[in-house]
């Protein structure tokens, strides 16, 4: 199947439970096939929960869901052996992890040692528990909310931690005719036990090797760098992008580039994720603007390679 | 912020066009001019450098401000106040500019340039240095704009004098242009570098090369251009503009030889200029509205007087209007066709010129005595009466203080005329140069006062003005002449007749005041010129004899009032090419400047086009010169294309004008720029839509303006 027809199938799909949010499913699917993670920054309620659903049903995925709570163990994530009386053996029960998408809600409501487990699995891609490794399945994303710090018991997530999310989202609120829409579509049935499937598995492993193939050329890639380097060195900013952050926002740019049917990035893809590939990672100096407006920016600024 | 290259290739632009500038130095005798232009393009090179420098956007504009500025400054400062342009400031400025045209559609080179033409020198040179500092800054655009710009300038001073101009001029404006490929190839681009040599050596060449070819299929008279010919009075021009300018000019030349039968040779009338008007005398556009000249036959038989003869051989003069003693009777011997002048008795043809003319005139030469001249009065009938006394709004009231000073006590018009001339001729001084100062070799009515008043010394156009003023003022109808004072003699004939030999800088002018009953009377009040007139105290009168008076039925030419056609049909043909032959450069330089103008004003939309046709080539298999072709045009129609922005966000504004072409060309483009292996995707034709549909979603205007001042030629796109 043509991995841009897919990626079409897809979105279509999860437009039908997600109204009005275009940008948020693009770039959800676009970090499921870059095999990173997402975290969607909002206030509840506004179906968060409800678009990651959606796309692991999608893809005929699995999904865990954890409600992150001070209380939650680091063993509620990845599993815990315990004693099988009946064969005298540790047998393995496999946590919360253990699913292609795991949606971590309101992710900075658990403790950080909770938090780090979670983390942890998302950049090893396995769990070890009891000296046993044990791989998680692929695709695997997680899928993080977090609502706005302001909000009453919620840790902020530290940096580091931040910086293993490819991306950072907002949903924001639906216009009022996709509000509207909603009500009545939510009354009639429940609507993603209604989703069906449109890409197997075995055909989204496919289109992830496929974008991991798209080519990146020297002028790009120098783009990218450039567009790094610069928030290093902005005055604005505590904290610049990490070299994975570079990393990422390539990968990501490749599954960009391969959902619009190119088997090349150009510039405009990096200029299009620039933002919540990296904003998410930086820390911005007290006083001024944020995050976003600040990439927003230095992307602007830094000048576009015209030859190959 | 690193330092822009821009600064280092606009100085050597700079630097080139004042090179250029010197390649006038054949044209223009002296350097004061050089100078004094250089003065202006300096300044406004460092305003433009120091406000770029602070990022101003606008430095075009600010610095035309400034040109407008230092001009005044350097040229015109005495009608400022304090440095500030008063209204005054606009009109001088008026008054040299409309001088300095006259000059370039009258003058033949080489000249001492009159500072009106520095005026305009100055003007035009400043908006260069404008012009090839946009250039230079320009990234794509210096070498071919600068270098086009240095071509077309040195090739019109070499084709207004018909030889290559210094050399020096050459070397600088090469050196410069060199300096310019230096500073713009710190990204080499070999080919580039290459390209833009051999396309500059060639401009530069085709400079050097185009005024000899040119010239010699153009100007038959080509050969006459180097040594100055003598060339006063022109076609339709005001000759007391410029006749300070000829007698400055140091190198005289013979004009003429004449033959009379009186004891002395006349003075020998070219032009007669009666309305004072803009500052300077004109001379009389519509001779309808004034036809009055003494009909030879109203001469009061009293007065006594001759008919005398004078055969002339014009020799070293190219004019369209006739020397001849006055009043004439008539006229033998022209080749083609020649006519009076009803104003003022010459003569004057629209075909011919003077030069190798033979021919002899009949005149009159008046002897009345003084007492017969102070029974005169200095009247004319009443309809012509105003416009012979007419003077400027703006005439010092010392002028009439000083005639009636001079004159107190007299009580006939004649006398009060001798009293004024003679005052001058005895008083003051003669000087071809004391008063150029500002205001053109000035015989405005400012002038005048200051000549009067405070120099009492000048040439002929001061003296002569000044006597027709102060007699105007007094009453006194009067007018100014131009032509040649009487001539040298120079050995005798065969027979033993007289020859008399005049030379240009024999270049006059006198006044001329109306009495009744006696016409016309010439007053020559500049001194150690020509004769002052003054006629015998009456001692035994009688003698006039009425025989002597012309009979208007033999006189050969007819009178002056009846203007008539003096052809000599059988030589005219052949001769009449000859004489076309004398003078045609004027035109010739007139009509080649405004070719090289117009083509120098071409140059942007010309380039623009050679662009676009080369990547329309190019672009049959690469997508990046349609794409740059697109941005290109949308910038030349006034849509504004982000720079430095990713291909999409530099698209968005053209997506409305540009159809549907537009995409299949950015992915291309894209391709091209971006992918592993870059394909080979044809999109010119969607390109070729594309860059129509911009051009047609804009108001014609904008299309032309487009069309003939690209802005993308001096903006850098992407």
């Amino acid at each position: 199947m043509d991995l841009a027809a897919a990626a079409r199938a897809l979105h279509d799909n999860v437009s039908r439970v997600i109204d009005g949010k275009p940008d948020a499913i693009d770039t959800a699917i676009v970090v499921l096939l870059a095999e990173g993670h997402l975290l969607i920054e909002d206030v509840p309620g506004v179906g968060k929960t409800a678009l990651a659903r959606a796309l692991a049903r999608s893809v005929d995925g699995s999904v865990n869901r954890v409600q992150f709570t001070p209380d939650l163990l680091p063993s509620d994530i990845t599993g815990v052996s315990v004693f099988d009386q009946a064969t005298a053996r540790f047998e393995f029960r496999p946590g919360a992890v253990f699913a292609h998408v795991v949606i971590g809600d309101e992710i900075n409501r658990a403790s950080p040692k909770t938090q780090s487990a979670l983390l942890e699995a998302m950049s090893e891609r396995q769990v070890s528990v009891d000296g046993t490794t044990y791989q998680l399945s692929r695709p695997f994303m997680v899928v993080a909310t977090q609502n706005p710090l302001e909000m009453e018991g919620t840790y902020a997530l530290p940096e580091a931690q931040r910086d293993r999310f490819m991306a950072r989202i907002s949903m924001g609120y639906p216009d009022a005719a996709a509000e509207l829409d909603m009500i009545h579509g939510h009354d009639r049935t429940e609507p993603i036990d209604a989703l069906e499937p449109v890409v197997s598995l075995e055909d989204f492993a496919a289109m992830i090797a496929e974008a991991r193939a798209v080519h990146v050329s020297d002028a790009v890639g120098r783009y990218v760098v450039d567009i790094a380097t610069a928030t290093r060195s902005d005055e604005r900013l505590l904290l610049g992008a990490s070299p994975r952050a570079t990393l990422q926002l390539v990968r990501a740019a490749k599954a960009y580039a391969a959902v619009r049917g190119r088997e090349f990035v150009v510039p405009d893809d990096i200029d299009a994720l620039a933002v919540s590939v990296l904003a998410h990672r930086l820390i911005v100096q007290r006083g001024e603007p944020e995050a976003e407006h600040i990439v927003r920016s230095i992307v602007d600024r830094t000048p576009v390679p015209t030859g190959s | 912020m690193t330092p822009r290259p821009g600064n280092g290739a606009s100085l050597a632009a700079l630097v080139g066009l004042l090179g250029v500038l010197w390649g006038f130095g054949n044209v223009l005798q002296g350097d004061v001019w050089w100078w004094r232009v250089a003065l202006v393009m300096v300044g406004v090179h460092a305003v433009l450098f120091l406000l770029r420098r602070r990022g101003l956007r606008l430095a075009p504009l600010a610095g035309l401000v400034a040109l407008g500025l230092l001009v005044v400054w350097v040229f015109v400062p005495g009608s400022t106040l304090l440095g500030i342009p008063t209204p005054a400031t606009a009109h001088a400025l008026r008054q040299h500019l409309s001088l300095a045209i006259a000059v370039v559609a009258e003058e033949q080179a080489p000249l001492i340039p009159p500072e009106p033409l520095m005026t305009g020198m100055a003007l035009g040179f400043g908006m260069l240095v404008i012009v090839v500092d946009a250039f230079a800054r320009s990234r794509r655009f210096a070498l071919w704009g600068v270098g086009a710009v240095y071509a077309t300038g040195l090739g019109i001073a070499s084709l207004i004098v018909g030889a290559n101009p210094p050399l020096l001029a050459f070397v600088v404006a090469a050196a410069g242009w060199l300096a310019i490929v230096a500073a713009r190839s710190s990204v080499p681009s070999t080919s580039r570098l290459v390209l833009a040599s051999v396309m500059g050596t060639v401009a530069l060449v085709a400079g050097v090369l185009a005024p000899s070819v040119v010239a010699a299929d153009l100007t038959p008279a080509a050969s006459t251009w180097g040594r100055a010919p003598v060339d006063v009075f022109g076609r339709g021009i005001n000759p007391m503009v410029r006749l300070g300018e000829n007698l400055r000019r140091g190198d005289s030349v013979e004009v003429l030889r004449s033959i009379t039968t009186a004891e002395e040779p006349p003075y020998l009338k070219v032009a007669t200029l009666v309305d004072m008007e803009g500052g300077t005398w004109a001379p009389i556009d519509d001779p309808d509205g004034l036809p009055y000249e003494q009909p030879l036959e109203d001469i009061d038989p009293d007065i006594e007087s001759t008919v005398e003869e004078i055969s002339i051989a014009v020799d070293d003069l190219d004019s369209t209007m006739l020397p001849m003693p006055y009043p004439a009777e008539g006229v033998r011997g022209l080749v083609g066709t020649w006519s009076w002048h009803p104003v003022g008795g010459t003569v004057r043809s629209r075909t011919e010129t003077t030069r190798g003319q033979t021919y002899v005139a009949d005149y009159v030469e008046l002897d009345p005595d003084a007492n017969q001249m102070r029974e005169r009065q200095a009247l004319l009938p009443p309809a012509m009466m105003g416009r012979y006394l007419a003077l400027p709004d703006d005439t010092p009231p010392q002028i009439a203080a000083v005639a009636r000073s001079r004159t107190a006590g007299l009580t006939n018009d004649y006398d009060r005329v001798v009293a004024l001339q003679d005052w001058m001729r005895e008083d003051f001084r003669y000087s071809e140069t004391s008063p150029v100062a500002e205001g053109y070799d000035g015989n405005g009515v400012e002038v005048i006062e200051r000549f009067l008043v405070e120099e009492q010394a000048g040439y002929c156009v001061h003296f002569s003005s000044a006597l027709a003023v102060m007699a105007r003022s007094l009453g006194i109808p009067a007018r100014i002449a131009v032509g040649y004072a009487p001539g040298e003699p120079a050995g005798r004939t065969n027979d033993g007749e007289r020859v008399y030999s005049t030379s240009s800088d024999a270049l006059h002018a006198w006044t001329e005041i109306y009495f009744e009953g006696a016409g016309w009377v010439r007053f020559d009040a500049t001194p150690g010129v020509g004769r002052a007139t003054g006629f015998d105290e009456p001692t035994i009168s009688g003698q006039a004899s009425v025989g002597d008076l012309p009979n208007a039925g033999n006189a050969t030419g007819g009178t002056p009032q009846d203007p008539r056609s003096l052809t000599e049909g059988e030589q005219g043909a052949d001769a009449a090419d000859e004489g076309a032959a004398g003078g045609p450069s004027q035109a010739v330089v007139a009509a080649v400047g405004g070719i090289a103008v117009t083509l120098l004003l071409l140059v942007p939309g010309v380039a623009r086009r050679a662009r676009r046709w080369w990547r329309w080539r190019r672009g049959r298999d690469q997508a990046e010169p349609l794409w740059r072709e697109i941005t290109d045009t949308a910038t030349d129609l006034g849509i504004d294309v982000p720079i430095r922005a990713t291909m999409r966000r530099q698209a968005e504004p053209l997506k409305d004008h540009a159809g549907p072409g537009l995409v299949a060309v950015v992915a291309s483009v894209e391709r091209e720029r971006y992918a592993a292996s870059p394909g080979n995707v044809a999109v010119l034709d969607e390109a070729r839509s594309s860059v129509r549909a911009l051009e047609d979603s804009v108001p014609t205007w904008r299309r032309w303006l487009a069309r003939y001042f690209p802005r993308s030629l001096v903006r850098r796109s992407n």
